[in-house]
């Protein structure tokens, strides 16, 4: 698909640091934009959401040098119509503070800010239109959550982890307020009130990390609020609210839980599975690399992908999991709604159920793993018998 | 009053014939003094008496049965209701209910349950609702929640998508409605008050502070809640019986909004539930004052209520016909050659509109006189109405039988009742209150009657000459708290004119008296009650030296019982804890004066100050606790911070009061950090405080001038452990935004 060059739009990613919410899987070095996702790196899913929009510029924001230097050397290999640039930034500070620091190579009128872990099928570019019919200073983008909030709680108690949307009559944004915990009122701002005729709060919406800015705009609010720390405080001026399509995949790899899920919808088909733009094989909807060696009587479920050079023994098994380059997979193994990434070898017999397993790590002869994240270069001892853990060697 | 019992409850399934219940009475006196002698359903608005707007929309919507209440003013209604044929309707059947003791909505409603004259799903509907919507839509979605769900008591309909100028234009409150979005339920329904006068600045700020707090579990039953501020209850609700048995059950319910709604809301445990239909391109609203008087009448003019438009004629008696730019004329009108009818008017029938007069924008009744040179702009001429050549009338309301003599100007938002005569030349001033009759005796009407004639009656009375001028006839009706925004004429200034209302005739005064006190009268009085209230119960623990927690019980069934905030406790308590310092006020009852010093250290002297803050400090020490259960948020400190001042200034409620207040205003700063070092105050609410003052004028700033040197020591000290204050400051930023 060619994509129209938008000379008005620039890009920043925040790739963050390692990602301590991904704990172990960052143990290895590996940033959490370059974790695979279906065995490429996710970094490269908001990439490619930005290339379809057709912004030219993107800056990565990378926090710490390993972080910045790891995320450069990927992009040197990186053949797409962008041109991005690694930008590291001090460890540990918050977004404000990283946009600060690259508040002066800010040049094009407008500005996508997103966060490196958003894998989307929803158009950037219908939220770039947005922002810029209504003229807004900020366009934020909202998801519809996977599961209603009402839902969640029991009736008569106040929802917990969710976001409160005041939505005006014609989509502007005009109340965001992030509320972690059960809080039993809202405090609405009284003009908030006053000036919409018709507020709609809504618990059903969660922002994505995706905005579009003024350049303008944003400059002032870095310029003027020395204090302002994060982002959502800002959100009190010129809001268009821009809402994912019904039905857009749209998702955030950025707990475990989420990296697993990521992973696995967008090899499951529908909906997300048209974000890895390149389609299944017809027959057994899976992915299977022309190199891969499959033993005897090995299956392969749908929404599989089994990377390059992979050896799956005689009568494995593998369903809705992802396999990494050169993993070696005994004979009689079973991987279930697990990640594998590069080099991991699981030996004869083992099962692999609900887990993740890093680089080179390995699982010993009849071992049996259940939702277990293990970490890279961890062996796990032959036999053993794991549920629900964290494998991560005692370095 | 018990209720009734009723067997079998109410069969939905069986078809029962669909009834309404009308109120003819407001209840309320927005409108006197014209309603003293005329009920207001009958006033004419446009040229039709306001009740036969309800009942020909209530015909319109297939109702079978309708009940008329009515109290104040019961015969004419009666009388007008067979005159205009609505007794013998074949549309309906009309049931005429009497009761003249009533004195609410709640009243009305509760002789109607005793009555058991409704036994199935009824529309309740006030006399002067102007609507032409079409009921069956709003029918069919209450009837099918209520065959779900039986508590679904009553379907409110409001009209949605009015901005706040229209709001205002309808002369109604804003109003607040929580609901959702999808079934229309109703969760919160809030009239807004409004300032008054001096305290507007004050109250815009402490808008700006206020929030709007929304309880969250009700996202625990959907995901969206719809917050409107456009919508205006119409006054037609479609009510299961079970309503009329509410207002029977809590005999103190008087009016349907303030409440009913917020009495069912609040008991959301009883199950009951109400819900909106609103209205979006149909037409709905309720003539309560003058304000909503012109705006209504404008819409019908401007034929928003289509089918009932003069036009149509819906009496036999007029034969109104529709020219261009929304005038309608009668047959039966004589309009000279050089007569000019502008746009939006409405002429009845036998009036005379002379040579070079001109008609804009107004109503005009039936044998009605406009003389030569005439000018009407928005003016409201109910009939027989006489203007002599070159009177002006604009933006105003003259009732049956008004003779305004030549050269005469009847200036904007006048309001002129039955009878009255303005002298020649007079020029009624702008903004001047309605003058008018109250109800005046048999010989001032002979005397007004004659006047009108053209004779000088025989024995003198005394009209207010000052307001109808010389010859006139006819008093200044005392004035009303709110009539400048009720008025006619929207005034910018909300400038009262009650000056001329003092010097009028004791009848006048009497009259007025007898029209009761306002709401807001009410409440002026109440004030000062709770704060005795508030004080004697926390002398009396300290007294009876009652357990703290007692205490609390009997300040918060004090609090729920007067409807107060924890702050109106905590600082009433504040203010008698800090008197106790000092010898007791003269208003202090005996029982209590030994709780109190009796010797007051002198004021003068620095030693005499510094005995003075250890004792409040004492005191202050003392109840901490008990002060802190009653001092929940920030702003509820500041609110207390305000009361403080008030209570060193002897204003507000301190005034005059005897407490010797004024005397802590030397110590205020050292009284600040002293509650400060309690934890009564936080650092958070006093820097909200010193904020919030320093936008004011710059003689409020007294105390935050005295306040400085702490207030400083406070900012310091944040500075130094920085981040905490960082939301005072941000608020402050937001403000500016």
């Amino acid at each position: 698909m060619p994509h129209r060059h938008d000379p008005c739009c620039q890009a920043v990613v925040l790739a963050g640091a390692s990602g301590s919410r991904l704990h172990p899987l960052n143990s290895g070095g590996t940033p959490k934009v370059l974790l695979p996702v279906a065995n490429r790196p996710l970094l490269s899913f908001p990439l490619r959401t930005l290339e379809e929009a057709g912004v030219a510029e993107v800056l990565v924001l990378c926090e710490g040098d390993a972080a910045a230097s790891a995320v450069q050397h990927w992009l040197a290999g990186y053949s797409g119509a962008l041109a991005v640039e690694a930008v590291r930034v001090t460890e540990g500070s918050s977004p404000v503070e990283a946009l600060r620091g690259v508040r002066d190579r800010l040049r094009a009128p407008h500005v996508v800010l997103l966060s490196g872990d958003v894998v989307t099928e929803v158009p950037l570019q219908a939220q770039l239109l947005t922002h810029r019919l209504r003229g807004a200073a900020v366009t934020p983008l909202l998801a519809r959550r996977r599961e209603s909030a009402a839902a969640e709680t029991k009736p008569g108690q106040a929802p917990k982890n969710v976001d409160y949307v005041g939505l005006t009559a014609d989509d502007g944004l005009a109340f965001y307020l992030h509320s972690p915990d059960r809080a039993r009122q809202l405090r609405i701002p009284q003009r908030v009130v006053d000036r919409v005729p018709s507020l709609t709060l809504r618990t059903d919406l969660t922002d994505m990390h995706v905005y579009v800015f003024q350049t303008e705009a944003l400059r002032a609010v870095l310029a003027a609020r020395q204090d302002l720390h994060s982002l959502e405080e800002g959100i009190a001026w010129r809001c268009a609210a821009f809402l994912a399509p019904e039905g857009a995949y749209c998702c955030r790899a950025n707990s475990l839980q989420a990296y697993a899920e990521v992973n696995r919808d967008v090899l499951a088909g529908a909906p997300a599975a048209s974000l890895l733009r390149e389609a299944p094989n017809a027959k057994y909807e899976n992915f299977v690399h022309s190199s891969v060696q499959m033993g005897s009587k090995a299956a392969v479920g749908a929404g599989c992908m089994i990377g390059e050079d992979v050896v799956l023994g005689d009568k494995s098994t593998v369903k809705r999991s992802v396999i990494g380059p050169n993993c070696r997979i005994g004979a009689g193994a079973k991987i279930i709604n697990s990640v594998l990434m590069a080099d991991v070898t699981v030996e004869d017999g083992a099962h692999v159920h609900g887990s993740i397993l890093c680089n080179r790590a390995g699982v010993g002869a009849g071992a049996s793993l259940r939702d277990c994240q293990v970490s890279p270069e961890f062996r796990v001892g032959e036999g053993a018998d794991l549920r629900g853990e964290v494998l991560a060697s005692s370095r | 009053m018990a209720p009734p019992s009723r067997k079998g409850g109410v069969g939905l399934e069986t078809k029962e014939a669909l009834s309404a219940i009308v109120l003819a009475d407001s209840f309320t006196q927005k409108l006197r003094p014209v309603t003293l002698q005329r009920p207001k359903v009958l006033l004419p608005l446009v040229n039709t008496p306001m009740l036969d707007y309800t009942l020909e929309w209530l015909a319109i919507n297939d109702v079978e049965e309708v009940h008329i209440f009515v109290c104040a003013h019961a015969d004419a209604v009666q009388e007008h209701l067979k005159a205009r044929g609505w007794l013998a309707s074949r549309k309906f059947r009309v049931h005429v209910v009497v009761s003249t003791n009533c004195l609410s909505v709640g009243e009305a409603l509760r002789v109607m349950d005793n009555r058991d004259v409704v036994k199935s799903d009824f529309i309740l509907v006030a006399g002067d609702v102007v609507s032409n919507m079409n009921l069956r839509p709003a029918l069919a979605a209450h009837l099918e929640r209520r065959s779900s769900d039986k508590a679904s008591i009553m379907t409110m309909v409001m009209r949605g998508g009015l901005s706040p100028a229209h709001i205002r234009r309808l002369g109604d409150m804003p109003t607040t409605v929580v609901m959702d979005p999808t079934s229309g339920r109703l969760f919160k329904f809030e009239e807004r008050e409004e300032g008054g006068g001096g305290a507007e600045v004050d109250v815009a700020r402490r808008r700006r502070r206020r929030r709007f707090v929304l309880d969250t579990t009700l996202f625990s039953e959907r995901d969206s809640v719809q917050v409107r501020s456009d919508m205006v209850e119409a006054s037609i609700y479609i009510c299961a019986p079970e309503v009329l048995m509410l207002f029977s059950d809590n005999f103190d319910y008087q009016n349907v909004r303030k409440d009913f709604v917020s009495g069912v809301l609040s008991e959301e445990e009883l199950g009951n539930k109400l819900f909106v239909h609103e209205l979006r391109d149909e037409y709905a609203a309720r003539v309560h004052n003058l304000r909503s008087y012109d705006a209504v009448s404008r819409d019908v003019l401007a034929r928003w209520v289509y089918p009932f438009c003069p036009d149509t004629n819906l009496s036999s008696e007029t034969e109104y016909q529709f020219r261009r730019g929304h005038v309608y004329m009668d047959s039966h009108v004589q309009l000279a050659r050089q007569a000019r009818v502008s746009h939006d008017s409405c002429i009845g029938a036998g009036s005379i509109i002379s040579d070079g007069a001109l008609v804009e924008a107004s109503v005009v009744g039936a044998n009605c006189v406009v003389g030569p040179g005439c000018v009407l702009r928005g003016a409201y001429l109910l009939d027989d109405v006489r203007l002599e050549a070159g009177v002006c009338v604009e933006a105003a309301l003259l009732c049956d039988r008004v003779v305004v003599r030549e050269g005469a100007a009847v200036r904007r938002g006048a309001v002129l009742s039955f009878d009255v005569v303005v002298g020649p030349g007079h020029e009624l001033a702008e903004e001047d209150e309605a003058d008018d009759f109250g109800q005046p005796p048999p010989s001032l009407v002979a005397a007004a009657a004659s006047l009108a004639a053209g004779s000088i009656p025989e024995t003198a009375v005394g009209f207010d000459t000052d307001v109808v001028g010389g010859l006139g006839a006819g008093f200044a009706w005392a004035d009303d708290k709110d009539s400048a925004r009720h008025s006619l004429f929207p005034s910018a200034t909300g400038h009262a004119a009650g000056e001329e209302g003092e010097s009028s005739d004791d009848e006048v005064n009497s009259a007025a008296g007898e029209a009761g006190t306002t709401d807001a009268e009410v409440a002026q009085a109440v004030g000062p009650m709770f704060k005795r209230e508030v004080g004697e119960t926390f002398l009396r623990c300290v007294k009876e030296s009652i357990a703290h927690d007692n205490v609390v019980i009997e300040l918060n069934g004090l609090k729920i019982a007067e409807d107060r905030t924890f702050a109106d406790c905590a600082r009433y308590m504040l203010t008698t804890m800090l008197g106790l310092c000092l010898p007791a006020p003269t208003s202090c009852r005996s029982e209590y004066r030994e709780l109190y010093t009796h010797s007051a250290p002198e004021a003068g002297s620095r030693e005499g100050l510094v005995e003075l803050l250890q004792r409040a400090s004492a005191q202050v020490r003392r109840w901490k606790a008990l002060l802190q259960k009653f001092l929940r948020s920030e702003d509820d400190q500041v609110e207390v911070l305000l009361t403080l001042e008030e209570f060193c200034s002897a204003e507000g409620d301190y005034e005059a009061t005897g407490e010797h207040g004024p005397v802590f205003a030397h110590i205020f700063a050292q009284l600040l950090k002293a509650l400060y070092d309690e934890d009564i105050l936080t650092e958070e609410a006093i820097l909200q405080w010193a904020a919030e003052k320093s936008l004011a004028e710059e003689d409020e700033k007294v105390f935050l001038r005295k306040a400085q040197p702490f207030l400083s020591w406070l900012q310091d000290a944040e500075e130094e452990s920085a981040g905490s204050g960082s939301e005072a400051s941000s608020d402050g930023d937001e403000e500016e935004a």
